[in-house]
């Protein structure tokens, strides 16, 4: 695998650096659950599962949302993934979603009730957090639960002084890359409410880069509102 | 009364006139603006905006009709499930004995209470009244209208397609059917004592399922009306035939929306 990510100004697969990839939505993929949702960015594919808002079990007054996050066995390019759920990465994930959800949920609109967010990812291509959060945003409006604000995700790396939008899975492998730099926005009010990177070796983020690569996935995160907006207002209109 | 008919979602500013306050689906942000919490359509009813939801789980109101399964029986009363965030709850003073009088319930009859609704009973109701924060309900079965379901079928809708109706249980092409609020509808043949339903009317039933399954994909109105004109549209097609994409795009075209007052 090579270590150039750019060529000419274009990635591996064709993109400008400032490109998102073709994402395709889908919601009501399961009927039992109350809302689900289907995300997919690229190769990048989640789908997010709502349970509730259904009685809590210990008759508090507030009621508290559960995560629950699995990838599948073929997930991954290569070889076959070993663990499939409560690895350290997808557990730190799933706190960082709760602690998110919390903040967008309007837990007063709905007392003793409790939320369970099932994810399940199909294929991972990079950005599958971005993609997960966008999929829960999704999954919840879906479900009728009562929010603040859309969540909207987006990742981006930086390469060689160049920021580059919604990193996939093998630039994300290359060094001298940070990989990951996630975000995740309010949809509507343009707050940020999560910002997370990785970085490889003992690289320090400069404020000229975080800020450069921050404005980009904003950018970003105001695209992807963009397209889920325009999807909700088709499918749930009548 | 509707505001101008656009879809909101989370996030988006109602627009409604100044003084408004905000209601159901709606929260009012850091600058004092009226948002939405909710995916639906706005209405204001005097001064309160409120937003009527396009999905989610059903919000009781008093004196709905609703059907519900039992999920529980407790202490002198049984859980109901019927498809809202919390459970239902049916005291045993809210039933109708099935002797018929009228008296104060004693112990003797708390020890029949699995005679009269035992657990996964379908039965229909009608809401008493509502919890404080709004949430959860107290239902009853005091008419002999309502009581256990047997001889029929079960079909879950949207809520939102249910509206309300000067009759709730009506008969379609000699077949009854309940239309329960909570989205959950009974079709079935109305008898009192223990017959098994000729085949012919158990066809028929399914047919009647049928159709309410397909008015709930093509996002209709749900009611004796519209279910009635599209059985009509709906005559000629066998039953083994009629949930496909053809009679789909019949009802899609032949139905009024939501709009159509009920």
């Amino acid at each position: 695998m090579s270590d150039e990510i750019l060529f000419y100004g274009l990635r591996q697969d064709g993109r400008r650096p400032s490109d998102l990839r073709h994402s395709s939505i889908n919601v009501g993929v399961i009927h039992s659950a109350d809302g689900s949702a289907c995300f997919s960015q690229g190769n990048t594919k989640v789908m997010a599962f709502i349970q509730g808002p259904k009685q809590n079990r210990f008759e508090k007054e507030k009621g508290k949302i559960s995560c629950f996050l699995t990838s599948a066995r073929f997930s991954t390019t290569g070889e076959r993934k070993k663990v499939i759920r409560g690895d350290k990465k997808s557990s730190e994930f799933e706190e960082f979603l709760k602690g998110m959800m919390e903040s967008v949920i309007l837990f007063e609109n709905i007392p003793h009730s409790d939320i369970d967010i099932y994810i399940s990812v199909l294929q991972d291509d990079g950005s599958v957090e971005s993609a997960a959060i966008n999929a829960v945003t999704l999954a919840l409006i879906d479900a009728g639960v009562p929010m603040k604000d859309f969540l909207i995700s987006c990742s981006c790396g930086y390469y060689n002084s160049t920021a580059i939008l919604d990193v996939t899975y093998t630039e994300g492998l290359s060094y001298s890359v940070i990989s990951e730099f996630r975000i995740a926005v309010m949809g509507a009010s343009g707050l940020v409410a999560y910002v997370n990177y990785e970085q490889f070796g003992s690289s320090k983020l400069s404020l000229e880069v975080t800020k450069e690569l921050m404005a980009l996935a904003i950018e970003g995160c105001r695209q992807v509102h963009f397209l889920i907006r325009e999807f909700c207002m088709k499918t749930y209109s009548y | 009364m509707e505001l101008d008919r656009v879809l909101v979602m989370p996030g988006d500013e109602v627009r409604c006139p100044q003084g408004s306050m905000p209601g159901f689906g709606t929260y009012e942000n850091s600058e004092g603006k009226i948002v939405a919490n909710q995916i639906g359509y706005p209405a204001i009813y005097n001064k309160l905006v409120c937003v009527n939801p396009v999905r989610g789980r059903y919000i009781g109101e008093t004196s709905n009709v609703i059907i519900g399964r039992i999920a529980q029986v407790a202490n002198k009363r049984w859980k109901v499930n019927v498809g809202s965030p919390q459970e239902a709850v049916l005291h045993l003073s809210a039933i109708d004995l099935p002797t018929g009088e009228h008296r104060i319930r004693s112990e003797e009859d708390q020890l029949h209470m699995r005679e009269y609704f035992n657990y996964n009973d379908l039965l229909s109701a009608e809401v008493q009244s509502l919890t404080q924060d709004g949430k959860s309900m107290a239902l009853q079965t005091r008419s002999n209208k309502f009581g256990k379901l047997k001889n029929g079928m079960l079909v879950k809708v949207s809520p939102m397609l249910v509206g309300r109706m000067r009759h709730h249980f009506v008969q379609i092409s000699g077949v009854d059917v309940i239309f329960g609020r909570n989205g959950w509808i009974w079709v079935y043949l109305a008898h009192n004592a223990e017959v098994e339903v000729p085949l012919n009317v158990r066809q028929e039933i399914v047919r009647v399922a049928c159709v309410i399954k397909l008015l709930n994909l093509a996002k209709k109105v749900i009611c004796a009306e519209s279910v009635k004109e599209v059985m009509d549209c709906l005559k000629e097609v066998l039953i083994d035939e009629i949930l496909s994409k053809n009679s789909l795009g019949i009802v899609k075209e032949n139905a009024w929306g939501i709009e159509g007052e009920v």
